[in-house]
């Protein structure tokens, strides 16, 4: 049986006022009041925590319900990171990515994007340690989907660093421009099914060119 | 039916094997009611949630909507079990038992000033 609080009460008086009109908005705006009006006492419960949780009774997918209705700090912190990872994948910024990824490290779509950024940057360490947590992150995940979001980014690192076929003076190092090429190698054989294919191998090809470079 | 302002969110439950499946409708980043809709439209998207195709994919035992007005203004969040939206979308419960069945949480100062929101 629920028990009624002052709080609650308050809650009610308050929903209780607002006008209408027959825009979609207005309607769901009068629906959600409606709504709380009639379960103020589940919502006083749920704002004043453990101390009136013993308000309500539990619904049988009580676990759902919760999640649910604390899913607002769980999507806002998604939601702010997606932000900072997009501004860090326009960017290339490195400050905003690593900001992105302090709020959700399992997240390997995000390890990948801060593993290419680092490849692009010449911080091969970071470049590794991103790749595997990538690894760690990504089980479960069709390998497709990762292979595109790599070969999507390299290419993108590609196309800031090249200067053209047998130059290599847009890399940094030698260890920079053999990972950029076998990993842009690796991802288009795997994506056409053939790691022999025309593009797999002209990357080889370009991969080849780096040998060029002190090592 | 056009997704601006719509963000949808397939999120796991700890110690359950189903997910929640979380809508965020900004109508501050665009979101308006689908166009035809029913007589009530955030019921209507609740049925066209459970619908869709990634609801069975994902394994969805339980629907979120949270929904923010045109100031960006955080309203609140209602939320059902997908057995409880299929029963009503099949009319074997009418909306009042289903109002009466939807959990969640509002914000009565969001929900005042949502009102004199243009």
């Amino acid at each position: 049986m629920r028990r009624w609080r002052p709080a609650a009460l308050m809650l009610v008086a308050m929903l209780s006022l607002g006008a209408c009109d027959t825009s979609d908005v207005q309607l769901a705006r009068d629906f959600i009041i409606q709504w709380a009006t009639d379960h103020a006492g589940e919502i006083a419960a749920h704002r004043g925590g453990a101390l009136t949780s013993w308000l309500v009774e539990k619904d049988p997918n009580q676990d759902y319900v919760d999640a649910a209705v604390d899913g607002y700090d769980v999507v806002s912190n998604l939601q702010e990171a997606d932000k900072l990872m997009a501004k860090g994948r326009q960017n290339s910024d490195p400050v905003a990515m690593d900001a992105a990824l302090t709020r959700r490290p399992d997240d390997w779509s995000y390890q990948l994007s801060r593993a290419d950024l680092a490849l692009q940057m010449d911080d091969m360490t970071s470049y590794w340690g991103h790749r595997n947590q990538v690894q760690i992150h990504s089980i479960g995940v069709p390998w497709q989907q990762i292979d595109k979001q790599q070969y999507s980014e390299l290419l993108a690192v590609h196309k800031r660093l090249d200067r053209g076929p047998g130059k290599v003076s847009g890399y940094t190092s030698y260890q920079q421009c053999r990972a950029l090429y076998d990993a842009l190698a690796v991802t288009s054989g795997n994506l056409g099914g053939d790691p022999t294919s025309t593009e797999a191998l002209s990357w080889r090809k370009r991969e080849a060119d780096c040998n060029a470079m002190p090592h | 039916m056009d997704t601006t302002g719509l963000s949808l969110y397939v999120l796991p439950v700890k110690g359950q094997t189903g997910t929640l499946a979380y809508a965020v409708l900004d109508a501050s980043a665009g979101f308006t009611f689908p166009t035809g809709s029913a007589a009530n439209p955030l019921l209507d998207l609740f049925d066209r949630l459970v619908n869709g195709p990634a609801v069975e994919k994902a394994n969805v035992k339980q629907v979120a909507i949270e929904y923010r007005d045109p100031g960006g203004h955080r309203l609140g969040v209602l939320t059902a079990s997908t057995d409880v939206i299929r029963e009503f979308i099949a009319g074997t419960i009418d909306e009042k038992t289903f109002s009466a069945k939807l959990h969640g949480d509002v914000d009565p100062l969001a929900a005042l000033q949502a009102g004199t929101v243009p």
